[in-house]
């Protein structure tokens, strides 16, 4: 029974802890653009992140070891700084933009202007980092997330045309008033969104946190193929939202504000209050993932002492290091630097360096001498296989698509 | 005779630096009064501006129905008026050399004033305790923005 709880929770925490700024920034956009000729990615995306998180789990699980620590020793520093300096910039890039999601979030609850809610945020992040335990600070966030399901509620609340939504999901087709190239553009975004690179890292560093050993397999696969996926349809909910109220209001998308503009449509004041409690939920989830992400890549290639089971004291480098990047995230978003910006920028570059991350792990994930008999099977590797030349498309086509659409404007 | 070198040749690099900012700047000041790029800015401005209106519309309708609340609505309405004033800071930038792209720019900066007007009108009927602008009033000045700049973009696609 405990042990059925706890692969439930596991789930539950995998859904609400798979939306962050970036999903909901882009699904939005997209919806309020394209409609849901998009939604198609969101699958292909989901199914890369629960094949790439699966396999970064597996090797810490089997080796006892983050994965990073793995791919340094196993390729090497210089492939391992190739692999540290691309995943600490997207990091850095997307704990900057979900802290100004948190701020965001907090504006709409308070009509208090953000910038005053971003020290905040970021203090009680490193507070929470600081003082509470993993799994407390995993599995709150994750459940508070869990409320995001509202813009599900709220979609058939709408009462949408259901055949038209899947004429657009099932036929996609780019729409008249769009380009090619910007559909593409988006495409890539939204691919890079749902493959964010911190979410493999975390996961594996997470495993070691929580002392997963080979008998936690099961579990851990069950969590990443149960729960992203269904954090995945919550991603399409979301789109389908802004699809069905703002695209046929001719609503591009800006800003945060817009959207939770059909969930008070669909939904009223309650389905409000809901999704506010989401969006913090969500977006303070992930500025504690990608802060405790950026000292991870960091301790884990330096060598360095790291890990919330350790007392802070005993991982002073580590420790500092996340202070540092959240300092770095309050300085680039005190020059008023759009959050959504950043967002937006964030998916892209995350794309653009999706080789550098995944291709170690597919690497280390078929090495016996750390991963035994538990190595990639046939099935896995082909699947992999397909998947690395997909994100090496998706990573050389990002930046000429972006001088050609002006970042998809 | 090696920083003797180095000197010639960063010497040699000057003009030829001075030359390339020459270029770009020439190009940048091209670029805003190509007939082209005033009507693509235009453009992208009265669409950007036109889903900004339909936001405030939106919100406000919502505000009214009972169904957002005050925090949620006052947010939407100052991204939307910052979303406008980027629009017209970019048409304010352009440098039309014709008449024809003087009287386009002319228009559009119209239209971008009535609908940064209507979205002040309904921002002081978020924030007024005697009703004065009231929401309709607001929603009725955005009505009509939201008309002027839909003629504009029509206009402009014919």
């Amino acid at each position: 029974m405990k042990r059925l709880l706890g692969v439930a929770l596991g789930i539950l925490t995998a859904i609400g802890g798979f939306v962050d700024i970036g999903d909901l920034v882009t699904n939005a956009v997209v919806g309020s653009r394209f409609g849901l000729s998009l939604a198609w990615v969101v699958g292909v995306g989901v199914v890369g992140i629960c094949l790439f998180a699966n396999m970064s789990g597996r090797v810490a699980a089997v080796s006892g070891r983050a994965t990073f620590e793995v791919i340094r020793e196993r390729l090497g520093p210089r492939a391992g700084l190739a692999n540290l300096s691309a995943s600490f910039f997207i990091n850095l890039m997307t704990v900057t933009a979900e802290i100004g999601g948190v701020a965001l979030a907090l504006q709409l609850a308070s009509s208090v202007h953000y910038l005053l809610w971003i020290p905040v945020a970021a203090a009680a992040v490193w507070l929470v980092i600081w003082r509470v335990k993993f799994k407390i600070m995993e599995n709150v966030t994750g459940l508070l997330g869990l409320t995001l399901i509202v813009f599900a509620v709220a979609l058939f609340l709408l009462k949408p045309d259901w055949m038209v939504l899947a004429g657009q999901a099932f036929s996609p087709s780019v729409p008249g008033e769009e380009t090619v190239s910007a559909y593409w553009y988006y495409a890539i975004a939204l691919f890079g969104a749902a493959m964010t690179p911190y979410e493999v890292f975390f996961f594996s560093s997470g495993a070691v946190e929580e002392g997963w050993s080979i008998k936690d397999l099961v579990q851990s696969r069950i969590n990443v193929l149960v729960g992203f996926p269904l954090g995945g349809f919550l991603s399409i909910a979301i789109a389908a939202c802004a699809a069905v109220v703002l695209l046929p209001a001719g609503i591009e998308v800006t800003s945060l504000s817009q959207v939770v503009l059909p969930v008070a449509e669909g939904a009223g004041k309650v389905g409000l209050a809901f999704v506010l409690v989401g969006l913090v939920a969500a977006t303070f989830g992930a500025a504690l993932e990608t802060t405790l992400s950026s000292g991870y890549t960091l301790a884990q290639f330096f060598g360095w002492s790291w890990g919330k089971f350790r007392r802070p004291a005993q991982a002073a480098r580590f420790h500092l290091a996340m202070i540092i990047c959240l300092l770095v995230g309050i300085a680039v978003l005190a020059t008023g630097v759009d959050p959504i910006l950043v967002t937006e920028y964030s998916v892209v570059f995350s794309a653009i360096a999706l080789p550098l991350t995944y291709l170690p792990i597919l690497i280390v994930a078929n090495d016996p001498q750390y991963m035994h008999e538990h190595v990639n099977g046939r099935v896995v590797n082909a699947l992999a296989m397909v998947y690395l030349v997909i994100i090496l498309c998706a990573s050389l086509a990002a930046i000429p698509l972006m001088i050609l659409t002006g970042a998809g404007s | 005779m090696l920083k003797r070198q180095g000197r010639t040749r960063s010497g040699n690099r000057l003009p030829s630096l001075a030359a390339l900012a020459a270029a770009l700047a020439i190009a940048v000041t091209g670029c805003q009064s190509d007939p082209g790029k005033i009507t693509s800015t235009v453009d992208t401005a009265l669409q950007d501006s036109s889903s900004a209106v339909a936001t405030a519309r939106l919100a406000l309708e919502l505000e009214q129905a009972g169904k957002l609340t005050h925090a949620a609505t006052s947010t939407a309405l100052d991204n939307a008026l910052e979303e406008l004033e980027t629009s017209r800071k970019h048409v304010l930038q352009l440098a039309p050399e014709t008449e024809e792209t003087r009287a386009q720019v002319q228009e559009a900066l119209e239209a971008l004033d009535q609908s940064a007007t209507s979205l002040t009108t309904a921002r002081h009927a978020m924030s007024s305790t005697d009703q004065e602008p009231n929401r309709q009033q607001a929603q009725s000045q955005l009505d009509q923005a939201a008309k002027s700049l839909e003629a504009l973009t029509q206009e402009a696609h014919q």
